[in-house]
């Protein structure tokens, strides 16, 4: 799959402080690439990077085959829309009258505004002023000028950020469908696992300015395989017993983990222990949740 | 055009004009103040005393004007957090084009309607001076012109500074500044940019202590001067832009 943003040894520094350090990202065409980091780590700075809104230190970014500079910036943009922090809007504009500013800016025709407001379903709303609008309008409408000229790609910095959890649904939604209805390849930022979780295809983990990982969503998933945790009166003893059985364990906090067993193999070695008068004083199963492998993924490096 | 043409859409519903035209009846009536009991002389020099006495309240009131105008165009910027948006979709020097362009049509609607209240005064007062048209356009070319000028250093501060604040105080310190280099020796009033009004005045006031008669007089066009005004226009204009087109959002 051909990568529509790539960025090679990217940097951003503040002074001393290095904000973003050697980023190098690929985000694949036509996924939902969910961009997940903990508050302050660079997410925003590399967004506006990528966007031109904040000069990068070193490194380069290419975006749809391109790399881009000063000069070539607006014209590689032109295919881009983006919402950066809070949605960008006149209060006391109508929701429609700011499109307009957008549209006019793009030179699209006004039936594109019809097609946006329609599908972030403002349609209703589309005569009242911005500034009269709801958290969650503000954003959809934010969405809607991201939209216009039905962009290849889409940049969104915490879209959901203050929404409440229909809002966040609401947002979560509409994003969603975005690249099987037009084809658009989005990159959405978060700080918020599970939000991610249920958005993107692909995702990468940033943590204080460094990527930590980047992969398939799946990937991480396939890392969070049940195993079965088994506490003893002998540990020792169990282990020894697990072993000659060719059973590989690990000692964690008094449990023995094994890998996931069925229910008939796992009633046997329970019987092995009794005759071995190893007293089984708890079994229970254990799935790794995302955020277990981050931290193992990252050591302490992501702390969300 | 099409920037220039966004700008006054922008500005729908925030009734710009209407504190601008409350500063500009403000100074005709201050200016009216003056001609309150005009006798044969003053008649004689209507007009005259109209464009000096125009010069000075401009140098009170246009840098107010010119400050709230950058200060109303500018801010729904900030207010809207429109910046982050707007700059992937046009180059940062001409968004401060357009709203340098835009503001500045204000500014000459102000020059204009100033200059035509001088013409129904003219008439409306019975100035016996014969009307000077060379000298009202000429005072028309230098309010636009020196107003524009301030314009450009207070829409760059409005445009750095989020706070509006300090575009106000720098309109204000720059009013008085002005107002307060008319007693200074020519010199150093060139130094000051609000001053300008005074400098480029068309008309001078002579005194003469020992028959202790104020008289005036039409001078002639301070080139030196007026060239000076550009170039200090080129640099805050070009720095203002510059300064803006490399700030990070």
């Amino acid at each position: 799959m051909a990568n529509i943003i790539t960025t090679s040894g990217l940097c951003k520094q503040y002074g001393a402080a290095m904000g973003v350090k050697d980023l190098d990202l690929s985000v694949p065409e036509g996924v939902i690439y969910g961009f997940l980091g903990p508050n302050g780590a660079g997410k925003s700075t590399t967004m506006k990077m990528i966007l031109g809104l904040a000069k990068p230190t070193r490194g380069t970014i290419i975006v749809f085959d391109k790399e881009v500079n000063r000069r070539n910036r607006l014209a590689i943009l032109k295919e881009t829309g983006s919402l950066i922090e809070a949605p960008s809007f006149y209060a006391h504009l109508t929701g429609k009258e700011n499109l307009k500013i957008i549209s006019t800016l793009k030179e699209l025709p006004d039936s594109e505004i019809d097609r946006v407001l329609k599908f972030v379903r403002l349609e209703d709303q589309k005569n009242k002023k911005a500034g009269q609008y709801s958290l969650g309008m503000k954003q959809r409408l934010g969405l809607a000028g991201a939209l216009l000229g039905n962009p290849r790609l889409l940049i969104l910095d915490e879209p959901t950020n203050g929404l409440d959890p229909a809002g966040i649904q609401e947002i979560r939604e509409l994003i969603c469908s975005l690249p099987k209805s037009f084809g658009i390849t989005v990159m959405v930022s978060s700080h918020l696992l599970s939000e991610i979780d249920q958005m993107a295809g692909h995702i990468g983990v940033i943590s204080r300015g460094e990527l930590v990982f980047q992969d398939r969503l799946s990937a991480l998933h396939d890392r969070s395989e049940s195993r079965i945790a088994i506490r003893t009166l002998d540990n020792i003893a169990a282990g020894s017993v697990l072993s000659s059985q060719g059973i590989a364990y690990q000692e964690q906090e008094g449990y023995l983990l094994i890998p996931k067993l069925n229910d008939n193999q796992l009633a046997g070695y329970f019987i092995r222990f009794l005759k071995e008068d190893i007293g089984v004083v708890r079994i229970e199963e254990r799935k790794k949740t995302l955020e277990d492998i981050f931290l193992e993924l990252t050591g302490m490096a992501v702390k969300l | 055009m099409k920037g220039i043409r966004l700008e006054f859409y922008k500005l729908r519903r925030r009734k710009i004009w209407v504190i601008i035209l409350v500063l500009l009846v403000v100074q005709c009536l201050w200016g009216m103040w003056a001609f309150r009991n005009m006798d044969a002389k003053k008649l004689s020099q209507g007009y005259m005393q109209c464009l000096y006495h125009f010069s000075v309240l401009n140098t009170i009131m246009m840098p107010m004007i010119a400050a709230i105008t950058a200060s109303k165009v500018c801010d729904l910027e900030h207010k809207g957090q429109t910046f982050k948006f707007l700059l992937t979709v046009m180059p940062a020097g001409a968004l401060f084009d357009a709203k340098f362009i835009c503001a500045s049509m204000y500014m000459v609607a102000v020059g204009v309607a100033q200059t035509a209240f001088i013409m129904v005064l003219g008439k409306v007062a019975g100035f016996t001076e014969t009307f000077p048209p060379g000298y009202l356009l000429y005072y028309l070319i230098i309010t636009i012109t020196v107003t524009v000028v301030i314009l450009a250093i207070q829409q760059a501060f409005s445009l750095l500074f989020t706070n509006q604040m300090v575009s106000f105080v720098i309109g204000i310190t720059g009013s008085f500044a002005g107002l307060f280099s008319l007693f200074l020796p020519r010199n150093i009033q060139r130094g000051i940019l609000w001053s300008y009004y005074g400098v480029l005045m068309p008309v001078r006031m002579n005194w003469d202590s020992q028959t202790r008669i104020a008289d005036l007089q039409y001078i002639p066009v301070d080139w030196s001067s007026f060239w000076l005004l550009m170039g200090l226009f080129a640099m805050i204009y070009f720095t203002g832009r510059r300064c803006f087109a490399r700030k990070e959002r």
